[in-house]
């Protein structure tokens, strides 16, 4: 049997015509319609865009979800990072919807998803992609020919991504934060370095947003070297809005470390 | 013993929640709470610490104003950005290097290549761990220091601990509190477990983060179960993720309605199945016996 609700037990707030905004799992501009059955009882809920509800519902078209125009005025050089520790409290859903309330006041602003293990701001926004770039990160490689094995590189490395056992060189990849002290110390320069991919960041700039989003390869831990490569995009005129991923370790201050306001 | 651990992939989905009710529902289990820069598990759990711990997970440069020449070979070699001139001036210098400690990454580079030794080179303090008893078990939890690195480390630490003490107290189950994400806290966590349960939500974000995170566990090799919580939202994508799952071989083992009882349970510090004898309590009853059934 279909399920009924009372009015009181529809969350935010309702129209008589029908409607009420819907503030889960959907983007802001939808609402969701309802059929009202008699003893003001409300069944069969289904998403609406805004765009095509009749104007005689009453409904006023929330352009900037509340950003007073003298406020957005003071934001618009600022670089902005939404962040917020518990996961799915709403970082990317208010982040793509103050880009897309404020694109449609005309104004220019950047969207940059440095939650480059889980993005998802393009899944609401859906940028047409025009820019993909391979990140990679430089690791030692090791010239066996050119290596006399004196050790130098695994003493200094202080995350063993390179070990050398007399003659046999190993070199961990995934362990490697690419500081370069390996290349510096050998007195032989048999090490060098190789770019190897971590991830890869894209880019769009359509109707008033400037796009770019990280997205780490799938086993790799190297997210805030991917995060930097991202915010290698933030123009330093105009407005930007950073999506930060949740907790507070040490991908979220590589998201937050450029920013004027923290939200 | 067996180990069981619980990502989503996506924040917010419900991990902490279903773990807390775990806790509730188990015999003989103790549990580790690896968000360990969000860890929320304690709040429901109430642990009460025995042990606590400093985690030193790396070290950190720091360099001695007074022995500072100015002559930025340090910042030069630094690739992570960390070294500025804006320290206080000394006998031989107006300005002075310093190190952001935030953004150092104790690589050593800068300590072996200052001409004049005035960098120091020392473990730092990046987080506690405990070791604490529930009204349900043993509990092992950490808190990692704001803006820290090294989690990866910590929840290898904490895992450890955690195997240590199941063995010593004979407990038949460690339930492991994942982080949200897919980088080296989950991966810290996945590694040699026995099963993984991703709980996610039918959202569009929750799909989405939800395969890369399966993705993950596949590429581990580590069985994989999954459970839709508050199924209701969205019929839609509900089926949507349960065809997915099904067709990557993973085991939908639940669905839970949405239920305001998950907010209310917390907000009294009580599990879910504490709080309510409802239909939500029995659901995640049901995927209870059903994570049982894979764990044998």
């Amino acid at each position: 049997m279909e399920q009924t609700f009372s009015a009181e037990e529809i969350d935010v707030g309702f129209h008589p015509d029908g409607y009420r905004t819907d503030k889960t799992a959907s983007p802001m501009n939808w609402y969701t319609k309802w059929k009202m059955l008699p003893g003001n009882k409300w069944c069969g809920p289904e998403p609406v865009c805004f765009d095509v509800l009749p104007g005689k519902a009453g409904l006023q078209k929330t352009d900037s979800i509340g950003i007073n125009p003298i406020i957005l005025r003071s934001m618009l050089d600022m670089k902005i990072a939404i962040a917020s520790g518990k996961g799915g409290t709403g970082k990317t859903t208010i982040a793509t919807n103050h880009v897309c309330s404020i694109a449609r006041m005309g104004k220019e602003v950047q969207y940059l998803d440095c939650d480059v293990e889980e993005p998802n701001g393009h899944i609401f926004l859906k940028p047409d992609i025009r820019e993909t770039h391979n990140a990679t990160i430089g690791v030692p490689e090791v010239n066996t020919e050119l290596c006399e094995g004196c050790g130098n590189c695994g003493q200094l490395c202080q995350y063993s991504a390179i070990v050398c056992l007399k003659e046999i060189q190993l070199v961990f990849e995934q362990l490697c934060h690419s500081c370069g002290g390996c290349m510096l110390v050998c007195p032989t320069d048999a090490v060098t370095e190789m770019q190897i991919p971590t991830g890869f960041v894209e880019s769009s700039n359509a109707d008033g947003v400037k796009f770019a989003q990280g997205r780490v390869n799938i086993g790799d831990v190297r997210s805030p070297a991917l995060i930097k490569k991202v915010k290698e995009k933030i123009l330093n005129d105009g407005l930007a809005i950073i999506d930060t991923p949740p907790g507070t370790s040490c991908p979220v201050p590589d998201c937050i470390s450029c920013s004027g306001c923290i939200a | 013993m067996k180990e069981l651990v619980v990502l989503s992939g996506k924040g917010g989905t419900g991990k902490t929640s279903i773990v807390a009710s775990f806790a509730g529902l188990a015999k003989n289990a103790m549990f580790a709470d690896c968000d360990v820069d969000a860890a929320d598990l304690h709040l429901v759990l109430e642990p009460t610490i025995k042990q606590k711990s400093n985690f030193s997970g790396g070290k950190r440069a720091v360099i001695i104003a007074e022995k500072c020449s100015g002559c930025g070979k340090c910042r030069e070699l630094c690739r992570f950005g960390a070294i500025h001139l804006n320290g206080e001036g000394n006998d031989l210098v107006g300005k002075t290097f310093t190190i952001d400690p935030i953004s150092c990454e104790g690589c050593k580079v800068c300590f072996e290549f200052c001409p004049v030794d005035a960098i120091e080179f020392d473990d730092s303090v990046n987080g506690q761990w405990f070791i604490s008893d529930t009204r349900f078990g043993p509990m092992v939890h950490a808190k990692l220091g704001i803006a820290e690195e090294n989690s990866g480390k910590l929840v290898a630490l904490i895992r450890k601990e955690a195997k240590r003490i199941a063995t010593e107290e004979k407990k038949n189950l460690i339930i492991v509190d994942g982080s949200p994400g897919i980088g080296c806290p989950v991966i810290a966590s996945i590694t040699g477990a026995d099963l993984v349960l991703i709980i996610t939500e039918p959202t569009l974000s929750g799909m989405h983060d939800l395969y890369r995170v399966a993705d993950l566990t596949a590429g581990f090799g580590i069985p994989t179960l999954l459970c839709i919580n508050k199924s209701d939202l969205n019929q839609e994508i509900t089926a949507q993720i349960a065809e997915e799952a099904e067709s990557r071989g993973i085991k939908l083992a639940g669905k839970i309605h949405y239920d305001k009882a998950f907010t209310k349970a917390q907000i009294m510090k009580a599990t879910v199945v504490e709080y309510t004898g409802g239909c939500v309590s029995e659901e995640i009853k049901t995927l209870w016996r059903n994570v049982i059934y894979a764990l044998v």
